[in-house]
């Protein structure tokens, strides 16, 4: 689904990441761990052509992200706040989402009803920006918002730091049956151990933009982990 | 400059007139603007105590510590730019150096009452629509009353300003109402002194534009309803807007006073009136026929001297009317015994009709003792070089500015607007060539806009009308294209959530494309009129704009093209700030 070649991403000369070769396959959930620094948020934004690699490709489905731009089909994706408009309310900011991918109004329901967990009705009908919400429920909005529009990939930074213990636990549910039912590709990033065992199947580790460990989760995945950032 | 310069100006447009009478009679309608002005934009200052509020500092040094602030904002020291070399020049001459000084000051603190005053206002009912719509509205009934000749603004106006340089124990009335501005705001810090009282809490609004006349056009009508949401939510943006809007309601007395030819045409029919009246007792006519050897300029011939019915000198006021053998002609009706002084003009004093070519003739003089036929051949209009060259430009430039000030606003930072969610841009199934037609689309509308609101007050007048036509097209087929192309490399990060007229991420760039924007034109036609005529200069400068129009598909490609090379690199500064 996801392949990497040769990526290399230098700033002032410095390579701050260095990628020979990666392959995600279809369906498989991806993730990402490695300090500050260590290149996460660099390499998921070569995956979705925010910058432009020094050298080397990234393909999704086939076709590289720096040339077409088919991926943004059936890719969603959150970063950071960047990715907020934030002078929209959050249902303004879904439905343009939803125009953009031409989802229809029953489908947008359905999707509400859906998320209406997540939400915890702080979202929805409050008249309110998304500016004017908390970090936290930014972070929602963003993340619902890449999902909105049924992705087959999907690429989330962070999805669990600012969000409440409730959110916490409801998005982790919400990411295993999309990995059950849908199958879909994800590539979460986190610095919450615990979390990123529970989802990913499978954990790199990245370190100074490199690729360390590469590991298939099992149940001693945690405690390999918890060893290596011990130092 | 402006201030060294203002009674030259003065009396190149009110010949006849005094000018520090001239200069104070426009004082109070500038201190309505900068109110209004004010009212709408300026931020109120109390956000940038809180974080002083825990701090053992009393609060009232807080509050004279905030409310000094506005002290040194920007808009009351303009009227001392002005009013300093102003002083110097034409008032030292009639009036005691104390006195200039004393008024000096005491004008700063007027403009400065208008402040807190305008500050308390906007403390007490925060921003509301329906107090702006009120306020436009007065504006509206001052406008038609002076207009009607019903009250005179400029007569209250000397006064007002007049009287203190005069006598300046009256210049202690600036200093109530400074006092009064001051201890009102004080007062009402003082007793809401608690951050979230001052702050003023953004109520919860209906947030419901649905544009739904945008949704049924698909992409191109949802990145519309997204832009003017972007607009109308930030009000750094808005700002904007009302800038424009502002513009667009200084073109009326620009034209009205700078242009005065402007209701010429409405008095036509008046003066065919006159020729049929037949002189009473003690009452004589007089008939002016001109036959110019060379057709006047401006296509207008004028009498001006020194009589109610020949303008009082004014170059414009009272224009002849054309017969078909070119000559020109009108009628008078004057008392017995009128002593009369006037020029023939081309409907501007730098277009005097002269009788010896190269030579400015001394005026007519003559006295009503019978019915007179005068007739006057013309063999030159002085036809000012250097002065049509200058107001020639001049109408250009101001066209180009009141139709293109949102261009010159909003299109500097057209890309960095977005910056907060340029990587949603990026990221999203956006159709880049659709996001930038949006652009084109609302540039051009603003300007269409901007020129169907001052059009129908210019109509009667070719000539300016004519210049806002030229700047119409060069605004939408050159400077908005140009606009396109500039603000992609204006890659600061713009925070939308600052106040109106925050400087942040403004640099010396914008001033530079503001430059090219507005001088090119006004450097070009001062140019062409100089070497084809003003006539020829606005075909001309029209052509180039018609033919920018014409070419967008190809620019727009270009620019298309750019932008997707550069959108990595916009995206990386809009990113990271630097």
């Amino acid at each position: 689904m996801i392949e990497i070649k040769n990526l290399i991403k230098k700033y002032g000369g410095i390579a701050v990441l260095d990628i020979p070769d990666l392959i995600v396959k279809k369906g498989e959930s991806f993730g990402l761990v490695g300090n500050n620094g260590a290149g996460k948020t660099t390499l998921f934004s070569l995956i979705l052509d925010l910058r432009r690699a020094t050298s080397g490709s990234v393909f999704i489905k086939n076709h590289d992200v720096s040339k077409s731009e088919d991926w943004k089909n059936y890719t969603g994706s959150y970063i950071d706040e960047n990715f907020l408009i934030d002078f929209l309310t959050p249902e303004e900011y879904f439905q343009f989402i939803a125009n953009l991918h031409g989802i229809s109004a029953g489908d947008l329901k359905n999707f509400y009803t859906k998320y209406d967990e997540l939400f915890a009705g702080e979202i929805l009908g409050k008249k309110k920006y998304i500016r004017e919400l908390s970090r936290g429920n930014q972070k929602k909005v963003g993340i619902a918002g890449a999902l909105l529009s049924k992705p087959e990939v999907l690429v989330l930074d962070e999805p669990f730091s600012n969000l409440d213990p409730s959110s916490q636990i409801r998005l982790k549910n919400i990411f295993k049956t999309m990995k059950s039912e849908d199958s879909v590709t994800m590539l979460i990033s986190s610095h919450d151990l615990n979390h990123v065992t529970e989802v990913c199947e499978r954990i790199v580790i990245l370190d100074r933009g490199n690729i360390v460990h590469d590991l298939q989760t099992s149940n001693k995945t945690l405690e390999e982990l918890e060893r290596y950032f011990a130092v | 400059m402006l201030g060294y310069a203002i009674d030259d100006i003065l009396k190149t447009f009110y010949p006849d007139k005094d000018p520090v009478e001239q200069f104070t009679s426009f004082m109070l309608y500038y201190a309505l603007a900068d109110f209004v002005l004010r009212f709408m934009l300026q931020e109120v200052p109390s956000l940038s105590i809180q974080p002083y509020l825990l701090f053992p500092v009393k609060k009232s040094t807080l509050i004279h510590y905030l409310l000094s602030k506005t002290l040194w904002s920007f808009f009351p020291l303009i009227p001392l730019l002005v009013l300093i070399p102003f002083g110097i020049k034409i008032l030292s001459v009639s009036f005691p150096l104390s006195s200039i000084i004393l008024w000096t000051f005491g004008i700063y603190l007027f403009f400065n009452s208008i402040s807190y005053i305008a500050l308390f206002l906007k403390r007490k009912i925060h921003f509301n629509p329906g107090i702006i719509a009120i306020l436009i509205l007065c504006f509206i009934v001052i406008i038609l009353l002076e207009r009607d000749g019903i009250i005179s603004l400029s007569r209250l106006s000397t006064r007002f300003f007049m009287v203190p340089l005069q006598d300046p124990i009256y210049n202690s009335v600036f200093l109530i109402l400074f006092i009064l501005g001051y201890s009102a705001n004080f007062i009402y810090l003082k007793r809401h002194a608690y951050a979230e009282e001052i702050i003023p809490k953004q109520k919860i609004r209906k947030t419901q534009q649905n544009f739904h006349y945008l949704n049924r056009m698909g992409a191109f009508g949802d990145l519309i309803a997204m832009e003017l949401r972007l607009i109308m939510r930030n009000r750094r943006i808005r700002s904007t807007v009302f800038l424009s809007l502002w513009m667009v309601a200084l073109a009326w007395p620009f034209y009205k006073y700078y242009y005065p030819y402007l209701e010429k045409e409405e008095k036509s029919p008046e003066y065919k009136e006159s020729e049929l009246l037949i002189p009473g007792d003690n009452q004589h006519k007089v008939v002016l026929n001109v036959f110019p050897d060379i057709p006047p300029p401006l296509n207008q011939i004028c009498v001006a001297g020194d009589h109610e019915n020949f303008g009082n000198w004014k170059a414009d006021q009272v224009p002849l009317r054309q017969k078909e053998d070119s000559s020109w002609t009108r009628s008078f009706i004057f008392e017995k015994g009128t002593e009369l002084s006037f020029k023939i003009t081309g409907a501007d004093w730098g277009n005097e009709a002269l009788y010896t070519e190269g030579i400015v003739p001394e005026p007519f003089k003559m006295t009503v003792d019978r019915d007179t036929t005068i007739n006057i051949t013309v063999r030159a209009w002085k036809e000012d070089k250097v002065y049509n060259m200058i107001s020639g430009a001049m109408l250009i430039y101001a066209g180009v500015f009141f139709i293109g000030m949102f261009i010159i606003t909003y299109g500097q930072f057209l890309y960095a607007w977005e910056a907060g969610y340029f990587d949603f841009l990026l990221a999203r199934k956006i159709d880049y060539r659709k996001y930038l037609w949006v652009k084109v689309f609302l540039l051009s509308a603003t300007c269409i806009g901007a020129f169907l609101l001052i059009a129908p007050f210019i109509i009667n007048n070719s000539l300016a009308f004519k210049s806002l036509t030229v700047a119409l097209f060069y605004n939408l087929g050159i400077n908005l294209p140009l606009m396109l192309y500039l603000s992609l490399y204006n890659r600061s990060r713009i925070d939308i959530s600052a106040g109106a007229f925050s400087m942040q991420g403004k640099s010396g760039q914008q001033v530079v494309n503001v430059f090219i924007l507005i001088l090119t034109p006004a450097v070009l036609s001062g140019f062409f009129i100089n070497h084809y005529g003003i006539e020829n200069c606005f075909l001309i400068l029209g052509g180039i704009g018609l033919t920018g129009i014409l070419f967008t598909p190809i620019t727009f490609n270009a620019i298309f093209r750019l932008f997707i090379k550069k959108k990595h690199i916009m995206g990386a500064a809009f990113r990271d700030p630097i």
